[in-house]
């Protein structure tokens, strides 16, 4: 099996992986899912491995500046990939918190907090796109993230308060 | 019994008011700790290999390629189990082995592997050669109980539970309701209504994130350690208490925060004993975890019901009620009988003025997966299949739903027999204050055309209203005992098992406590939950949280202050009751600018310990009453839910964001949802789910989010000293059942089915 090298910029830092033959030790194979390579060799657990089947979007991180769901992308089709999870929001000199994390504790949108994450990551992902997007539009940009502790209300209070301020 | 001590409510520093949780910054960070984000040394992976049949004898095993996979640390079948792990039991009564030659549902294990990564189990799972002899397998618990049906346990004849002395813990649990003259109160009946209903979607709660636990065995002192996603540290330790592994096990559990639980992820049961068996067979530690699918397919599934009772009723009031509750536990349930006596007596809190009962219950056993506790325990699944019984006397007798709940349901001096078949006489409460309120806000009055009646129609589609109510007497459940510690500069820790699970209870208890000392919420800390390292603590289930563990530490608390205050008295040279204390200061109630720290009082190297605890009661039940307005397309038979009103009475809120989420709560976890799409579908040839993952099982997505209206009221019963009770359990109760009567309303016909799909409308409409 022939390695390849390939880079990665996470979180604003870069990452040379070698894929390939998984039969030597540090070498990520090319079945290796992105969310297992930021989880157990970057130590990035933010995003969750829950579903594995692109269902439930809580390993949704932003790559290239789209949120996607790392369970059904294959870190080795990630060469040049600009990717941020929700360890990389907040401002790493001074630690002040993204607008929307912020958001998201001053409205208490969450409860068991193990799909918020994901649901930051899609949130975060449209307003940088869309700044002010409207209600339904902030419904559909997390239509594919599964929370059952249903804390979707607040939630939209969250989003929708940093869409006002255009943050 | 009268309200004995109506205050008008309180201005609290903390209570009632939002304060962000502890962990709130690690969750949006994404440091937040989950099972699966800590990292194991040493650590064996373990997984069931399980049946293809849903009914089967293994004819013969053979492991041995699979034991000579390099990394497989153990293969474990009926064959070569240990003899020591042969009293690891499932169920109530402990019946299940945790392996057996006979399979009894697709999934049941035929190995139980443990290798270096779960791919290599998976491996080995392939490498297991099995020939079978196919059984005759039964999914209908009626069919099931036939004389003829398949036997799934030689044990029990008719495929029904035993239920003769079913106990938990120290209480004997409620198998029936038999009291009254049944056929006078039927004789003098001016209506008669009911039938048979079910509610056997056989849904599931589904947090995300999928149940797992860590075990490993000390070899020295013979005890189990056990890291579990539950929601209370006390459920996973249980097995040994309640006969299913031997009486002298101890198993010491510990959480990280759980990634929901919603009633489901609490015992672990059948995780915990292969995890034990394993751990102990390999002298490693081991990981048990299921994945999506598994959770889908083989974890606790919601109990199926069926009821067939009719009821009597004169004048507006149900008099008297006979029939059979049937419940369909799939191949087995922990709980069992439990959650249909706390089924039996919610019964009795929503028909709290019947004199007559005959009221029976019967658990069949199926070869589907098994069920156990979900959120709502007893309660969905009773008033799911109850209501539109009920709603069928209620029709004939032609009596608006929101009059009938009013009239009916449970308030102060109302007698009823609990789950532990003991007499309780409701104190304190009374919601129809609340029922009346909720009502109004969701605007009964005009959308109530009466029985059958759509409150307006627009060509094909027809609008419907619904109404249900539920309470519950759990929120008293179970004893809670905690220790709040104060330190010398001036921080608090209280020794309490509390988990997070999303119900926010860690930061509940925290702010009682410092509202009971007068300090900042920050100054207070809670213990990490583990069941050896806390006073003993039963752990969230039942919303009873609030109250017990509420008031536990209350009483620690004020255990705690009594202390300080008497040292404080004597350096200030006045009496106990004339000290006062703010943010780690003591002073005089006439000086306050004459402070003293608490370090003043409190020597150096040691602290001020408070005790405090709760017994179990179950007098003061909860409440929580949905409407819902629908939508049904009769040419297409879909169902739209246009909005819904929660109403509840929490005495006190403690804080107002995490109140709204639990009523909220309601519409997902298998709960509200039920009555409009939710259901597993079951392909009874193969006795194989259809619908195991994220897409074919429908959840309300964040798009489909219908306008929820919440009515709070806080009526301040003295029933603690923040007068306050937990709701989260019941939130959705009554969903289902409010959303299958405005389906009815909205299409003119009588509809007793769950959920409104569109096979089902049309079915009813005679065009399926």
């Amino acid at each position: 099996m022939e390695n390849k090298t390939i880079t990665l910029t996470v979180n604003g830092k870069k990452y040379v992986f070698m894929t390939g033959d998984d039969s030597v030790e540090g070498v990520i194979p090319n079945s290796e899912v992105l969310v297992k390579t930021l989880r157990e060799r970057l130590n990035l657990t933010g995003a969750k491995d829950a579903c594995e089947e692109g269902a439930c979007g809580c390993c949704t991180v932003i790559m290239n500046g789209d949120a996607v769901t790392s369970c059904m992308i294959l870190t080795v089709d990630c060469d040049g990939a600009e990717i941020t999870t929700v360890e990389g929001l907040a401002d790493p000199k001074t630690g002040a918190l993204d607008p929307l994390q912020q958001a998201f504790i001053d409205k208490y949108a969450f409860q068991c907090g193990y799909c918020t994450p994901g649901i930051i990551m899609s949130a975060r992902a449209l307003l940088d796109k869309n700044p002010h997007p409207t209600k339904e539009e902030i419904g559909e940009a997390l239509a594919g993230n599964f929370c059952r502790c249903i804390s979707h209300y607040h939630v939209f209070e969250a989003v929708e308060q940093v869409a006002a301020e255009g943050r | 019994m009268e309200k004995t001590d109506m205050i008008d409510k309180k201005e609290y520093r903390h209570i009632g008011k939002y304060v962000p949780r502890k962990d709130a910054r690690d969750i949006v960070t994404g440091k937040c700790v989950y099972l699966e984000d800590h990292k194991f040394d040493n650590l064996l992976y373990a997984r069931v290999i399980g049946s293809p049949y849903a009914h089967a004898m293994i004819k013969k095993i053979d492991t041995s390629k699979a034991e000579a996979l390099p990394g497989v640390a153990a293969v474990v079948t009926y064959k070569n189990q240990p003899e020591w792990s042969k009293r690891f039991l499932q169920g109530t009564p402990p019946t299940k082995p945790l392996l057996s030659q006979q399979v009894r549902m697709v999934g049941d294990p035929i190995a139980l592997v443990a290798a270096e990564t779960e791919d290599l189990c998976r491996q080995a799972g392939r490498l297991i050669e099995v020939e079978y002899e196919q059984l005759a397998a039964v999914f209908d618990p009626m069919k099931a109980m036939e004389p003829d049906a398949p036997r799934i346990y030689h044990e029990f004849e008719t495929n029904r539970w035993p239920k003769d002395d079913v106990a938990f813990g120290d209480e004997r649990m409620l198998a029936s309701v038999e009291r009254g003259d049944v056929d006078k109160e039927f004789a003098e009946a001016d209506f008669i209504g009911g039938g048979v209903c079910g509610f056997e979607t056989r849904t599931v709660p589904l947090a995300p994130e999928p149940p797992s636990v860590v075990i490993e065995y000390d070899e020295r002192t013979g005890m189990y350690h056990e890291w579990a996603t539950s929601q209370g540290c006390h459920q996973p330790a249980m097995p040994p208490d309640v006969g299913r592994m031997p009486h002298e096990i101890v198993i010491q559990v510990k959480t990280f925060n759980v990634g929901g639980s919603y009633g489901n992820k609490q015992e672990l049961t059948a995780q915990t004993m292969y995890a034990c068996m394993l751990c102990r067979l390999t002298h490693r530690p081991v990981k048990f975890a299921y994945n999506k699918e598994d959770q889908f397919l083989l974890f606790e599934f919601r109990l199926g019901s069926r009821m067939d009772i009719e009821f009597a009723m004169k004048d507006g009031i149900v008099t008297a009620v006979r029939g059979d509750w049937y419940a369909d536990c799939g191949t087995v349930d922990d709980a069992s009988y439990c959650i249909t006596a706390v089924g039996l007596g919610e019964m009795q809190l929503a028909l709290a003025k019947c004199r007559a009962w005959d009221v029976d219950t019967v658990m069949a056993i199926t070869n589907r997966a098994y069920s156990g506790t979900v959120r709502g325990f007893g309660g969905q699944e009773l008033k799911s299949a109850m209501m539109p019984l009920v709603a069928d006397a209620m029709m004939k007798a032609d009596i608006d739903p929101i009059e009938f709940y009013k009239n009916n349901f449970v308030c102060a001096g109302d007698r009823y027999m609990w789950r532990d078949c003991i007499w309780y006489t409701c104190h304190e409460v009374d919601y129809r204050q609340t029922i009346d309120d909720a009502a109004a806000s969701f605007g009964w009055k005009d959308k109530w055309k009466g029985w059958l009646k759509p409150t307006r129609v627009n060509g094909s589609k027809r609008v419907g209203v619904g109404a249900s109510i539920h309470g519950n007497g759990d929120v008293g459940e179970d004893s809670s005992e905690a220790i709040v510690q104060l330190r010398m500069k001036g921080h608090v820790v209280i020794h309490c098992c509390a988990v997070e699970s999303g119900q926010g209870q860690r930061m509940a208890i925290e702010k009682m406590v410092a509202e009971v000392l007068n300090v900042d919420v920050n100054m207070v800390h809670v213990t990490p939950p583990s069941d050896w390292d806390n006073p003993e603590e039963f752990g969230l289930c039942g919303s009873r949280g609030t109250l017990t563990m509420g008031t536990a530490v209350t009483r620690a608390a004020e255990d705690a202050k009594r202390q300080l205050f008497a040292l404080a008295a004597e350096k200030l040279c006045i009496s106990p009751e004339q000290v006062r204390t703010e943010d780690g200061f003591l002073f005089a109630y006439n000086k306050p600018e004459d402070k003293i720290p608490w370090a003043a009082v409190i020597p150096y190297t040691t602290d001020i310990t408070g005790k405090g605890n709760w017994k179990a009661r179950y007098n003061a039940p909860n409440c929580v009453i949905n409407l819902a307005e629908v939508e049904v397309d009769v040419d297409t038979g879909e169902t739209r839910m246009l909005n819904m009103t929660i109403g509840t009475d929490v005495g006190q809120i403690i804080d107002p964001k995490a109140c709204e989420m639990q009523l909220q709560g309601g519409i997902g976890s298998a709960a509200i949802d039920t009555g409009l799409f939710e259901e597993h579908i079951l392909d009874e040839y193969t006795g194989r789910f259809v619908t195991g993952n994220l897409i074919d099982y429908k959840w309300r997505p964040f798009n489909d989010f219908p306008p929820l209206d919440l009515v709070i009221n806080e009526s301040q019963p003295n029933i603690s000293r923040f007068r306050a009770v937990g709701v989260g359990e019941i939130s959705g109760a009554a969903g289902a059942a409010a959303i299958q009567m405005a389906v009815q309303n909205a299409i003119g016909k009588e509809y007793r089915t769950y959920p409104a799909t569109p096979n089902n409308i049309l079915k009813a409409l005679g065009k399926g």
